[in-house]
C-alpha cells in the first residue's frame, strides 16, 4: 500500500549514517595523516509494478519502477595528499607522494602491530621507545625496507628523503614505505592504521622506479578533511533527515486518514 | 545513543586535554629551562557495520572498498612529547645562574624527604641558590629555587662560607675565591646526557624523574650516561629561557579551540537529529 513509507525510514537512516561519518571526519581535523571518508549512496534495488486484475488484457502491463529505498553502500576514503605542517620535532616524518602509476594507488609507511601484523598509515608522528627503536605513537614498530626495525640512539637522528636514517653518522637503516596500487582495498582500523583486506603485504617501493616520493624531517601531513565541506555537508544531512521526516510524517496522516475517514459513517 | 554525538563528545573531551597541555605551556612562557610539551591526535577505533545481509556480494562489481562499511569513533590524543630544543640564552651577570647550551644535558638534584632519603630528578632550571647546610654552618648548599641538592661528580655540591666570588667553567668545574686569597675547588657539576628524553616524567618544580624503568628492562645507563668534562657546556651568569613559543603556541591554541566548536557544532546536529526523530509523532 504504502511503498514509499519505508523508503522514507531508510533515508532517515541513511542520513544518520552520513552524519556519523561526517562527524568523525570533523573529530579528525588535527589528526596528522588522517584521510577523510566519503559517503557513497545507493538506491535499494527497484521493482517493478504492475497493474493487477489485467486478465482482461492481453499480456502484463507494467506500471513502472519504483525504488525501495536508500542506503550508505561505502565509506570511500579519500586518499588526497594532506598539507605539511613544520613540527621540528626530529621523530616526525611527513610522506609526501609524487606520481604513483595507478588511479588509485598511495604511499604508506610500514609498521608492524603488537600481534606482529603489517600495517600501514600516513601519521608519521614517529617517536622513540625505551630501547631505541623507531615506533609510531601507539607503539607499533616502524619498520625498515629489511623489514625490521630500526634502532637509534636517541633522537638526535637524520632521516634523507628517500627515509634513510642517520644516526651518530651512521647509516641505521632504511624507512620502509610501501605502495597500495589499489588504496580503496585498504580497511581502515583505526590509532591512523591500515589493514590490506587480502591479507597480504603491500610491495616497497624501492626498486619500483614509477614511484616518485619524498620524506621530510620535522614535518607531519595534516589531516586532509575539508572543515567547510565537512560542515556543509553536515548541515545538509540533517536538513535530508528532515525532509524524510516529513514525508513519513505525511504518509502517517495519510495513513490516519485512511484509518479514522474511510469506512466513517459521518 | 546516536554515534554521531559519541564520536563529537569523546573528541571534545581530548581536545580539551590539548587545550589543557598548551595552557600549560604558556604558562611557563616565562619559566627558566622549561620544555614544551607538543600534542598529536591520532583517529580512533572504526567500527565495521555489515548493513547488507550478504555484505561481501551483493553489489560486489560497484563498490571500491572491501565489504561493510567502516565507521568510525572520533579522535583522541595520541602522545604528548617533550621537546627539547634549547631555548633562547639570556645573559643575567648573576654568579649563580646556569645555562646548559647543550639541549641533552640536564643538572642532576637530589630531593630529601623527612627520612632523609632521597630521590633523583633531573632539570635544565640554572638558577641556583645557596642555602646554609644544617649540619655545618662553615658550608653553604648549592641548591635550587625549591631547595633541591644540585649534584656535582663528588656528591652534593657544598660551598664553603665566607667565599668571596664563585666562578664555574665552561666544564662544569666551580672554583671559589675565598676573602683571604685563597681559591678553593668545591666540585664539578654532574651533568648527565638524557637519551631517551621521552621518558621522563614531568614531577612538577621544573623538575623530571625517570619513572619505572625496571618495568621497560632498562638500566640508568640505556637512559642517560655522563658528561665528559671537555663536552659539558655551562654557561655562567646566563638562564635558559623557555622553549616555548609564543606564536606557535597561541596558533596551536586558536587551532584546537576551532576544532572544539567544530566538535561541539555535531553534537547540536546529532541532538537536533534526535529531536527530529523524537518528533516523528
Amino acid at each position: 500500500m504504502f511503498r514509499g513509507f519505508y523508503a522514507a525510514a531508510s533515508g532517515m537512516l541513511t542520513q544518520m549514517r552520513r552524519e556519523e561519518m561526517l562527524t568523525n571526519n570533523l573529530a579528525n581535523v588535527n589528526t596528522p595523516g588522517f584521510k577523510a571518508d566519503r559517503a557513497a549512496i545507493r538506491a535499494f534495488p527497484q521493482m517493478l509494478i504492475e497493474r493487477m486484475g489485467g486478465d482482461a488484457l492481453p499480456g502484463r502491463t507494467p506500471i513502472g519502477s519504483v525504488a525501495t529505498g536508500v542506503y550508505v553502500q561505502e565509506t570511500i576514503p579519500l586518499f588526497r595528499q594532506g598539507d605539511l605542517k613544520d613540527t621540528g620535532n626530529a621523530t616526525d616524518v611527513a610522506l609526501l607522494q609524487g606520481q604513483v602509476p595507478d588511479e588509485a594507488g598511495a604511499l604508506f609507511f610500514a609498521v608492524r602491530n603488537a600481534e606482529g601484523e603489517p600495517r600501514y598509515t600516513r601519521n608519521g608522528n614517529f617517536s622513540v621507545d625505551g630501547l631505541g627503536r623507531i615506533v609510531d605513537n601507539h607503539g607499533d614498530f616502524v619498520l625498515g625496507t629489511d623489514g625490521n626495525t630500526i634502532t637509534v640512539n636517541d633522537g638526535q637522528f637524520k632521516i634523507d628523503s628517500d627515509g634513510t636514517v642517520v644516526d651518530n653518522g651512521r647509516v641505521v637503516g632504511r624507512l620502509q614505505v610501501a605502495y597500495a596500487a589499489d588504496a580503496y582495498g585498504l580497511v581502515k582500523e583505526g590509532n591512523g592504521l591500515y589493514r590490506n583486506a587480502s591479507g597480504q603485504a603491500l610491495p616497497s617501493v624501492v626498486g619500483n622506479g614509477e614511484i616518485r616520493y619524498q620524506l621530510k624531517q620535522g614535518f607531519l601531513e595534516t589531516s586532509n578533511v575539508d572543515v567547510q565541506k565537512a560542515m556543509v555537508e553536515l548541515m545538509e544531512a540533517f536538513r535530508n533527515l528532515q525532509a524524510n521526516q516529513q514525508v513519513l510524517k505525511a504518509y502517517d496522516k495519510t495513513m490516519g486518514l485512511a484509518v479514522n475517514k474511510v469506512g466513517s459513517l459521518n | 545513543m546516536n554515534q554521531g554525538a559519541i564520536n563529537a563528545a569523546v573528541t571534545m573531551g581530548q581536545l580539551q586535554k590539548q587545550i589543557d597541555t598548551i595552557g600549560h605551556n604558556l604558562a611557563n612562557l616565562n619559566t627558566y629551562g622549561y620544555k614544551r610539551r607538543q600534542v598529536e591526535f591520532s583517529d580512533l577505533l572504526y567500527q565495521q557495520v555489515n548493513n547488507l545481509p550478504i555484505p561481501e556480494e551483493s553489489n560486489a562489481d560497484n563498490r571500491l572498498t572491501p565489504g561493510g562499511i567502516r565507521l568510525g569513533s572520533g579522535g583522541a590524543l595520541a602522545e604528548t612529547n617533550v621537546n627539547l630544543k634549547l631555548g633562547a640564552i639570556q645573559e643575567t651577570g648573576r654568579a649563580l645562574d646556569f645555562a646548559l647550551l647543550d639541549p641533552n644535558q640536564f643538572l642532576q638534584i637530589d630531593s630529601m624527604d623527612a627520612n632523609g632519603d632521597t630521590t633523583r630528578m633531573f632539570t635544565r632550571d640554572g638558577a641556583l641558590y645557596l642555602q646554609p647546610d644544617a649540619g655545618n654552618a662553615d658550608r653553604l648548599n648549592l641548591v635550587t629555587k625549591n631547595g633541591y641538592f644540585v649534584i656535582g661528580t663528588n656528591g652534593p655540591i657544598q660551598i664553603p662560607a665566607g667565599y668571596d666570588k664563585i666562578e664555574v667553567a665552561e666544564n662544569g668545574t666551580i672554583r671559589v675565591k675565598m676573602r683571604d686569597g685563597s681559591a678553593v675547588e668545591a666540585g664539578r657539576l654532574d651533568l648527565v646526557n638524557i637519551l631517551r628524553p621521552q621518558l621522563l616524567e614531568s614531577v612538577g618544580g621544573n623538575a623530571y624523574a625517570f619513572g619505572d624503568l625496571q618495568g621497560l628492562n632498562l638500566n640508568e645507563n640505556d637512559v642517560m650516561q655522563a658528561v665528559p668534562q671537555q663536552d659539558a657546556q655551562v654557561r655562567q651568569g646566563a638562564l635558559e629561557s623557555s622553549n616555548v613559543d609564543l606564536a606557535t603556541a597561541m596558533t596551536r591554541l586558536l587551532n584546537a579551540q576551532r576544532a572544539y566548536q567544530f566538535n561541539a557544532r555535531a553534537v547540536t546536529i546529532a541532538d537536533e537529529s534526535a529531536g527530529v526523530i523524537n518528533n516523528i509523532r
